[in-house]
C-alpha cells in the first residue's frame, strides 16, 4: 500500500479528552516520546553548559552552579531520558504490532505508567526551581544525607520514576508472553522484541531496590535514622552496593534495547536473514542475567574486600562475551546483503562503531589494576558516554528514523538526514574520544574547573594543577565537539517537525522490511489490524519472501 | 632513575605501581585497537562490496549460522579476557600490598583540603603536600571524621588511588624513584569544592646536599660558606671554593677567599684565569674561562651592585621555605649547579618548626588521651586496675593474630579499636557489659588524630 491511511489513531478519536483518557499504546508510546525528547532537551542544556565551563581551565560560574547543572544532566539523562526511550516510546509504539497484538496486556496500567512518569518529572523540575541537587546523579551517601540542597526531590523523583519503569515491564512480559499472534514462537520473535523482553525483566527485579534505596536515603535526611551516614553509625558503601545493584542492571536496561533496534536495522537495510538469530537473543538474555552480577565493579576502590573485587572483575569481564557475539553477527549479517545506506542504516553502522569502542573501552575499566588508575577519571565519563550516547542514543535515533514513516506514515528528508548523521557522527566523537585522553592522564570527573586552589580561609595557598595545559587542551576540543553534536541535533528536530507539514507519503512498507509492523497501514489504524492478523513468516526470511518498498 | 617518559596516553610513570598498571593498559589498548580495526575493515568492505538495491530479484539461500565461525569469535575474545583479567587482578593485589619496611604517612580527608601528618617521637606536624623521599616505599594511611562525605586519594602520575570513609581507615602505598612535583586529586565527589581539593606530591631526595653548618643551628644561612649560590649553573666571584691541598688557590680551583668575617673577600676575580705572573689578581692578556659566556672576564664582585645575584657580603634573607636560596653553602653532589634539598633536611626542619609547639603526637599523645578522657576508668593498661572493659594490655598482638588470615591484619585491627571507639556497641567483648559511653565524637572533640594516638600507645602495651 503506498496511500496514506486517512482514519489513523492519530486523528481517530479525535479530542484533547481522547489523548488524555487514551488506552491505545501507540498514543502512550507517542506521549512517553514526546515527553523523553523534552527531558532529552533539558539534560542536553544541562550538558552544553558544563562543556561550555569546562573549555578553560579557569571557573567561569559558580562551582555550585555547577554542581546542580552536573547532577541535573545525570539525573534527567538517566531517570527521566534514557531509560524510558526506547522501551516505553519506540516499545509502546512498536511491539505490540510487531507480535501481531491489538494493545498491550494492561492497556490501563501502560496509561498510568505515563502519568506517573510525568509526576515524577514534576518532582525532578519541582527540584530545579528550588536551587536543584548537587550530590551528582549517584546520590552516593553521607554527602547526599547532608548536604542543604534540593535532594528529596530529587530522590523522589527517581522513586517515582522508578514505578513508572515497572509498570512498563510488567506490561511488556505479559504482553510478550500472552499476546504473540498464533504461529509465532519464542524464536520467531523479532529481535527487538527480545530486547524488551529482557529489559522488561530487569526493570520488574532491579528496579525495587533503588526504590528502596532512596526511601532509606529519605529517612535518613528526614527522620535522622542512621543508614548510610557514619555520623549516624551507618555504613556509606552500604549505600553503593544498593545503588549499583540498581544502577548496574539498569545501564543494561538502558543498552538492550538499543541493540535489538540494531538487530531490526541491519537485516532489514541487508535484506538479509539475520546471522546467529538465536545467540543474538540468547545473548541479551545473558547480558541481562550477568547484569545482576557485577555491581561491585563500581567499589573496585571503595574499600570492599579485595577478594571481592576479584570475583566482582571476573563476572565483569563475561558479559564482554555475549556483547561481542552480537557485533560479529551483526557483521555477519552484512556478508553478502544487498545493503541500502538510508538514514537509520547509516545509524546502525555509527552504532557498531561507537559501541564497540564503548564495550572495549569498558575492558580497561574492568582490568582490575588499571581500574585503579581509570576509576573516577573522565576516562569512566567517556566509556558511559560512548555506550550510552554512542550505543542507546544512536540505536534510539536510528530506531525514530527507521519508525517515523510507520508512526506519522510521511517521510523525511532523506538528503538533511544524512547530513545530520554525518554531524552527529563527528561532533560525538569529537566531543566524546579526547575525555577517553583527558581520563588517562588523570582528569577527575565531576570538576568544576582544574585551574588551581583558591585561598582558603585559613590561609592556604593557592595549588596551581601541573596538568592544566593538557587538560585545557582536551577538554577545549571536547567542547568544540559538542557544538558539533547540537548542531546535528537541531538539524535532525528541524527536518523531523518539517516531515509533518509537507512530508511525502511513505506507504505502509518504505523498507521492504518483513516484520509485522510493516504489513499493516501507514499511520497505523486505532486498533492496529484492519484484518485478524496471521503469522505468515519469519522477521528476518528475506530468503523467502520479497517486499516492494513503497517509497522510493 | 632517569627522564620520566612523556606520551599521548599515559602521564608520566613515576611510581612503581606503574609496572602493574601500565603494561596491561597497553596490551588492552593495542587488542581493542585490533579488534576495532577488524570490525572498521569488515563495515567498510561489506558496505562497499554489497551495496545494492535493496529489492532482490529472486529468492536465494542465505547464511544464517556457522558453528565453526561462533566457536571461533566466542573462545577467542573469552581467552583474552581470562588473560586480562589474572593479569589485572595480580597486578592489583601486588598495588594493595604494602612493604613491611614502608615509611608511614597518616593522611586525613577534610571538605575541602587533604591534610599530611607526619610524626617523630613525640612531634608531629601536618603539611598540605605530601612530602616523601625518592626510592622508600610510602604508605599512607588515610581517614577523616564522621562529618566528612567520601574523598579519594588520587595522583595519576603513580596509578595510585584509594577511597576515603568518614570513621573508617584505609591504605594505599606506593614507591617513586623519580624526583619531581606531582598532582594529586580527590576523585570523590564531597560537594562544592571537590575540584579545589588538589595539591602536590614532592618527591625529594632521601639526603640534602651537605652543607656546612657553622653555627650548628641545622638550617642553611647566610653567612656560612658556600658555592654557585645564585643558581646560574657557573662559578661565580664571591663563592666558596674547594682548595685541593695546599691552601692557595691553583688554576682549575674554584674559590672566593675571603676574610674571617667574610664581609669581603680579598681575590679579585670572578672567573677562573690563569694567574701567569702569580700576582693573584687578573691581569689584561692573561687566558681566562668565560663561564657565563659573556665575550668577557667578569672581575665585578664585592659590591651590592643590583645586578639581581647575589655576590657574597650582600643582605641576604633566608624565607625559611625549605628550598636551597643564594648565600648558604653547600656541596653540589649532582652538578647541577644548585643546591638541591633533600627529605631529611624538610623532615628536620619540620620538626624544628613544630617542636616548640607542644604537641603530643603518637604513642604519647595516646598516654595523655588514656588518662584526659578517661579511659583508665575502664580499660587496663597493666598499671591500673581497669576491669570494667577489656583490657588494652596485648590488645593489639590479640587482634593482629585474630585478622592474620585477613589481606591485611594491621588495617583491621586498627578499624577494629576505630569502630569499637566511635560505635562502643559494635562489637562487645564477650564476658564484659555493653556500657561503653557513645561520647567519644567528633562533636565532643575525640579527633581521629587522638584515636590514630591511641592505636600507637595500644601498640606499646604488650
Amino acid at each position: 500500500m503506498k496511500e496514506y491511511l486517512k482514519e489513523n489513531y492519530l486523528n481517530t478519536p479525535t479530542g484533547i479528552k481522547s489523548w488524555i483518557y487514551t488506552l491505545d499504546h501507540k498514543r502512550i508510546g507517542l506521549m512517553y516520546l514526546f515527553a523523553i525528547l523534552f527531558m532529552f532537551a533539558v539534560g542536553g542544556f544541562a550538558a552544553v553548559g558544563m562543556r561550555a565551563e569546562l573549555m578553560t581551565a579557569k571557573a567561569e560560574m559558580s562551582a555550585k552552579a555547577y554542581n546542580v547543572l552536573m547532577t541535573l544532566h545525570g539525573a534527567v539523562m538517566v531517570f527521566m531520558f534514557i531509560i524510558p526511550s526506547i522501551p516505553a516510546a519506540l516499545g509502546n509504539l512498536m511491539m505490540p504490532i510487531m507480535i501481531g497484538a491489538k494493545d498491550v496486556a494492561f492497556p490501563k496500567l501502560n496509561l498510568a505508567s505515563w502519568y506517573v512518569y510525568v509526576v515524577g518529572c514534576l518532582f525532578g523540575a519541582y527540584s530545579i526551581i528550588v536551587g536543584g541537587a548537587d550530590t551528582g546523579w549517584t546520590f552516593y551517601t553521607p554527602y547526599s544525607s547532608t548536604t542543604d540542597s534540593a535532594v528529596f526531590s530529587m530522590t523522589m523523583a527517581a522513586f517515582i520514576l522508578g514505578f513508572s519503569s515497572i509498570f512498563t515491564g510488567i506490561n511488556f512480559i505479559v504482553t510478550i508472553h500472552r499476546m504473540r499472534v498464533k504461529g509465532m514462537g519464542w524464536f520467531k520473535m523479532p529481535l527487538f522484541v527480545w530486547g524488551l523482553y529482557a529489559t522488561a525483566i530487569i526493570q520488574i527485579l532491579a528496579t525495587p531496590v533503588i526504590a528502596i534505596t532512596l526511601l532509606l536515603l529519605i529517612m535518613e535526611r528526614v527522620a535522622g535514622i542512621g543508614i548510610f551516614d557514619p555520623a549516624l553509625g551507618g555504613d556509606p558503601v552500604l549505600f553503593q552496593h544498593f545503588f549499583w545493584f540498581y544502577s548496574h542492571p539498569a545501564v543494561y536496561i538502558m543498552i538492550v534495547p538499543g541493540l535489538g533496534i540494531i538487530s531490526e536495522l541491519i537485516a532489514t537495510f541487508s535484506k538479509k536473514r539475520i546471522f546467529g538469530y538465536k545467540f543474538i537473543a540468547g545473548s541479551s538474555m545473558a547480558i541481562a542475567l550477568l547484569g545482576f552480577l557485577v555491581w561491585g565493579h563500581h567499589m573496585f576502590l571503595s574499600n570492599q574486600s579485595s577478594y571481592a573485587a576479584l570475583v566482582f572483575s571476573f563476572i565483569t569481564f563475561f558479559v564482554g562475551v555475549p556483547t561481542g557475539i552480537k557485533v560479529f553477527s551483526w557483521l555477519a549479517t552484512l556478508y553478502k546483503g544487498r545493503i541500502t545506506l538510508e538514514a537509520p542504516m547509516l545509524y546502525a553502522l555509527m552504532f557498531l562503531l561507537t559501541f564497540t569502542i564503548g564495550g572495549l573501552t569498558g575492558i580497561f575499566l574492568g582490568a582490575l589494576s588499571v581500574d585503579v588508575h581509570l576509576h573516577s577519571t573522565y576516562f569512566v565519563v567517556a566509556h558511559f558516554h560512548y555506550v550510552m550516547m554512542g550505543g542507546t542514543v544512536v540505536a534510539f535515533i536510528g530506531g525514530i528514523h527507521y519508525w517515523w514513516p510507520k508512526i506519522f506514515g510521511i517521510m523525511y528528508d532523506e538528503f538533511q538526514a544524512r547530513i545530520a548523521a554525518a554531524l552527529v557522527f563527528i561532533g560525538f566523537n569529537l566531543t566524546f574520544f579526547p575525555q577517553f585522553i583527558l581520563g588517562a592522564h588523570g582528569m577527575p570527573r565531576r570538576y568544576s574547573q582544574y585551574s588551581e586552589r583558591e585561598v582558603l580561609e585559613d590561609g592556604t595557598v593557592v595549588t596551581p594543577y601541573l596538568k592544566k595545559e593538557i587538560f585545557e587542551f582536551y577538554h577545549s576540543m571536547s567542547t568544540y565537539g559538542s557544538w558539533v553534536l547540537i548542531i546535528g541535533f537541531v538539524l535532525i528536530a528541524y527536518y523531523l517537525i518539517r516531515s509533518l507539514y509537507n512530508g511525502k507519503v511513505a506507504g505502509s512498507n518504505p523498507w521492504g522490511a518483513l516484520t509485522m509492523e510493516w504489513e499493516i497501514p501507514s499511520p497505523p489504524p486505532p486498533h492496529n489490524f484492519l484484518e485478524e492478523p496471521v503469522y505468515k513468516h519469519g522477521p528476518y526470511a528475506y530468503d523467502k519472501v520479497i517486499k516492494e518498498k513503497t517509497v522510493d | 632513575m632517569g627522564e620520566l617518559e612523556q606520551n599521548i596516553w599515559l602521564p608520566p610513570a613515576a611510581s612503581t605501581a606503574a609496572n602493574e598498571v601500565d603494561p596491561l593498559y597497553y596490551f588492552i589498548f593495542w587488542a581493542s585497537t585490533a579488534f576495532f580495526a577488524i570490525v572498521l575493515v569488515a563495515i567498510i568492505y561489506f558496505v562497499k562490496k554489497y551495496r545494492k538495491d535493496g529489492v532482490r530479484e529472486k529468492l536465494e539461500p542465505q547464511v544464517s549460522h556457522d558453528s565453526k565461525l561462533e566457536f571461533f569469535w566466542t573462545a577467542i575474545p573469552t581467552i583474552l579476557i581470562i588473560i586480562v583479567f589474572f593479569w589485572g587482578a595480580k597486578g592489583f593485589l601486588r598495588m594493595q600490598i604494602w612493604p613491611v619496611d614502608a615509611m608511614e604517612v597518616q593522611l586525613y580527608a577534610n571538605a575541602w583540603k587533604f591534610d599530611f601528618l607526619y610524626s617523630y617521637d613525640d612531634t608531629q606536624f601536618k603539611s598540605d603536600s605530601l612530602v616523601v623521599p625518592v626510592g622508600t616505599p610510602v604508605r599512607v594511611t588515610m581517614t577523616a571524621e564522621e562529618s566528612q562525605p567520601i574523598h579519594s586519594f588520587y595522583v595519576p602520575d603513580f596509578r595510585i588511588k584509594k577511597d576515603i570513609m568518614a570513621n573508617r581507615y584505609s591504605q594505599t602505598w606506593f614507591e617513586s624513584n623519580y624526583e619531581g612535583t606531582y598532582d594529586y586529586y580527590c576523585t570523590e565527589y564531597c560537594g562544592e569544592k571537590h575540584s579545589m581539593m588538589n595539591g602536590h606530591v614532592v618527591v625529594m631526595p632521601k639526603l640534602a646536599e651537605e652543607f656546612d653548618d657553622a653555627n650548628g643551628n641545622e638550617i642553611i644561612d647566610s653567612d656560612e660558606k658556600y658555592t654557585d649560590s645564585n643558581d646560574n649553573g657557573k662559578w661565580d666571584e664571591g663563592e666558596y671554593f674547594l682548595d685541593i691541598g695546599n691552601g692557595v688557590w691553583d688554576k682549575g680551583e674554584k674559590f672566593t677567599d675571603c676574610d674571617e668575617n667574610r664581609a669581603r673577600c680579598d681575590v679579585d676575580k670572578a672567573e677562573e684565569f690563569e694567574d701567569a705572573n702569580g700576582n693573584m689578581k687578573y691581569d689584561d692578556g692573561e687566558q681566562y674561562t668565560d663561564s657565563n659566556g659573556n665575550g668577557k672576564w667578569d672581575g665585578e664582585w664585592n659590591k651590592e651592585d643590583g645586578n639581581g645575584e647575589y655576590s657574597l657580603g650582600e643582605p641576604f634573607v633566608d624565607k625559611g621555605d625549605g628550598k636551597w636560596t643564594p648565600a648558604e653553602q653547600y656541596t653540589d653532589s649532582n652538578g647541577n649547579g644548585k643546591w638541591d634539598t633533600g627529605y631529611d633536611y624538610w623532615f628536620k626542619r619540620k620538626i624544628a618548626e613544630h617542636k616548640a609547639s607542644n604537641l603530643l603526637a603518637g604513642a604519647a599523645l595516646g598516654e595523655k588521651v588514656y588518662g584526659d578522657y578517661n579511659c583508665n576508668t575502664c580499660h587496663s593498661n597493666g598499671m591500673n586496675a581497669g576491669g570494667v572493659g577489656p583490657s588494652f594490655v596485648g590488645l593489639w598482638e590479640r587482634k593482629l593474630k585474630e585478622y592474620s588470615s585477613s589481606q591485611d591484619p594491621e588495617l583491621e585491627a586498627r578499624n577494629y579499636i576505630n569502630e569499637s571507639i566511635r560505635y562502643p556497641n559494635r562489637y562487645i567483648v564477650p564476658g564484659y557489659p555493653d556500657q561503653m559511653p557513645k561520647t567519644y565524637t567528633e562533636e565532643n572533640g575525640f579527633s581521629n588524630e587522638y584515636i590514630s594516638g591511641l592505636i600507637e600507645y595500644i601498640k606499646t602495651l604488650k
